[in-house]
């Protein structure tokens, strides 16, 4: 009886701290039986990575951290627990992921050639710091709080000179304000008194635009037939307007010529001398008939014809 | 003045004949061999006879925990997993303790005091000592050791089932599942947080023998005294074990 007692207590104590150890190995996401191999990792940070955060190879679940430590150097020495049925090729890497702000780290394993030798239990694999994205987002959310209180400040200086102004023109701003709101009163009785007949010009409109809608329907061959010849005319039309062009250039020439006082109708037109010379002439023979008409024998004297008679 | 005087120093008298109390019964600890039989039997009693309502106490609230946890977090941006991770962290480093301490504040705390009380109030005690016995050794080292050794055990014995009980209802309840549950729990696991659990345990487990060991061994007025050491024992065990864990929270997290 003594004995049973003693036993029973040691059995529960001994069952006790079985549980704990298995408790504390299962909920660090270390295989409770399954044996695991070491393998080493340096890290220039450990962003949050604590023992038990897992190890991940593709987003499986492969092992566990089992400490982060300080390294002599300063850097961060990482050992990790693997399941021994996970080999990990040679040329592989290992990352930190996931995000310390919510405190859900993990080492990423990038598996190198699938063909290279596994590296072997206690060997090192090398670790690849890369920046954590949330503290990269919350370094970048500084510079953007800033960018926007910067624009806030803006903003409040604008509304006080706004205010300002408002405050200054206020006794002008009202009247036309009211002006305005008068003018929208007009304008929306004008439009409640003249509804019908809008509504009437706009069934109308509807009603011209159903019939041409159904000319066009009807008579869309003729309609086609008429452009086509109008297209014919056109061309036509180009045609003549381009020989006309060609006759106006022609015609421009010669005026030009004429104005430069080139060729003979240049001349007639601008040279005065030929009229004043037509002139002397035309009065000279005026003198001429005149005395022929006074003195026929002068002229007729010397005419052996005259002397016939 | 000399009434307020004594009621204001009033807390100190009691501190300090209950630290002597418990100085004495470890300190005249001269042969355990003489005090083993009653140990064990303590271990017994205080220990393995409580594994059932502990162990009920700790499935019930591991599996309310759980389904309360999945009625508060129900948002889209949260993964199932995440009540796994308020949990099984909650199980270990609260719940655990605390529900196993109250427990056990009201089922051993009360039996120390009622068989200490009542040893006291039939003059047991004093025969003892006529023995020659060292009546604190024989009587308080015994259940304190108990306490100590067998509340450890019991926490381990309560966090284990009462993650169990949460992982039970999530999926009977159709909650989340086994998987999801393990792996939240795994995500944010810290290996400091079950032995922080234990040494609450362990500290729980002085409290409520030794505050109930000085209720009982200063029983006085006969039946009624026992009776008000009993209930004193119990609410006294709670009101400290309250106080520890606060202090044992900020003090080690």
């Amino acid at each position: 009886m003594k004995h049973s007692k003693e036993l029973i207590v040691g059995l529960s104590l001994a069952a006790a701290v079985v549980v704990f150890a298995l408790g504390i190995r299962f909920l660090q996401d270390v295989p409770l039986f399954r044996s695991t191999y070491v393998l080493y990792t340096h890290f220039e940070s450990a962003g949050g990575l604590s023992g038990g955060s897992p190890i991940r190879i593709n987003g499986v679940d492969v092992g566990a951290v089992e400490n982060v430590r300080l390294d002599t150097d300063n850097r961060v020495r990482v050992r990790l627990h693997l399941d021994d049925n996970v080999h990990i090729p040679e040329g592989s890497h290992a990352e930190i992921g996931g995000i310390a702000a919510l405190g859900s780290n993990y080492v990423v394993v990038f598996p190198g050639p699938p063909g290279n030798p596994a590296i072997p239990g206690d060997g090192y694999i090398e670790g690849v710091s890369s920046p954590d994205a949330f503290e990269a987002v919350t370094e970048r959310s500084v510079r953007l709080t800033e960018n926007v209180e910067e624009a806030l400040a803006n903003a409040n200086v604008l509304l006080e000179d706004t205010g300002l102004l408002i405050g200054e023109t206020g006794a002008d701003i009202r009247p036309t304000l009211r002006a305005l709101r008068e003018v929208t009163d007009a304008l929306a009785q004008t439009l409640r008194e003249e509804q019908e007949s809008v509504k009437e010009i706009i069934s109308n409109v509807e009603i011209v635009s159903e019939d041409l809608a159904r000319i066009s329907g009807t008579s869309a061959d003729t309609l086609a037939q008429t452009l086509h010849r109008l297209d014919q005319i056109t061309v036509h039309i180009e045609g003549s307007l381009k020989t006309l062009e060609d006759a106006t250039q022609n015609l421009d020439e010669i005026l030009e010529k004429i104005n430069n006082g080139e060729g003979t109708i240049a001349r007639l037109l601008n040279d005065p001398t030929l009229y004043i010379q037509m002139g002397s002439t035309l009065g000279a023979v005026d003198a001429l008939l005149q005395d022929l008409q006074d003195n026929p024998r002068k002229y007729l004297r010397h005419m052996d014809i005259v002397d016939v008679f | 003045m000399t009434y307020s005087l004594t009621w204001f120093l009033r807390p100190f008298t009691i501190l300090g004949r209950y630290s002597l109390l418990i100085f004495h019964a470890f300190v005249s600890l001269d042969d355990f061999r003489t005090y083993r039989k009653n140990t064990f039997n303590q271990m017994m009693r205080i220990g393995v006879e409580s594994i059932p309502i502990v162990a009920l106490a700790a499935a019930f609230s591991g599996a309310v925990t759980t389904v309360q946890v999945s009625y508060q977090l129900v948002s889209v941006f949260l993964p199932a997993t995440v009540i796994g991770s308020v949990v099984a962290p909650s199980m270990i480093l609260e719940l655990g303790p605390v529900v196993t301490g109250f427990i056990l504040a009201g089922r051993v705390g009360a039996r120390i005091a009622a068989e200490l009380g009542t040893m006291r109030v039939t003059e047991q005690i004093d025969a003892l000592e006529a023995m020659g016995l060292n009546s604190t050794s024989y009587l308080i080292a015994p259940r304190i050791l108990a306490g100590i050794i067998m509340f450890p055990m019991l926490y381990v014995a309560a966090c284990a089932i009462g993650i169990g009980g949460g992982i039970a209802v999530a999926n009977l309840g159709g909650y989340l599942t086994t998987q999801e549950f393990v792996q939240g729990a795994q995500d944010f696991f810290r290996p400091f947080d079950p032995y922080f659990g234990l040494s609450k345990a362990f500290v729980f487990g002085f409290i409520i023998t030794s505050v109930s060991c000085y209720m009982g061994y200063f029983t006085a007025g006969g039946a009624e005294g026992v009776g008000k050491s009993t209930t004193q024992a119990a609410v006294m065990s709670c009101v400290f074990i309250l106080i520890a864990d606060l202090v044992l929270a900020v003090t080690l997290l």
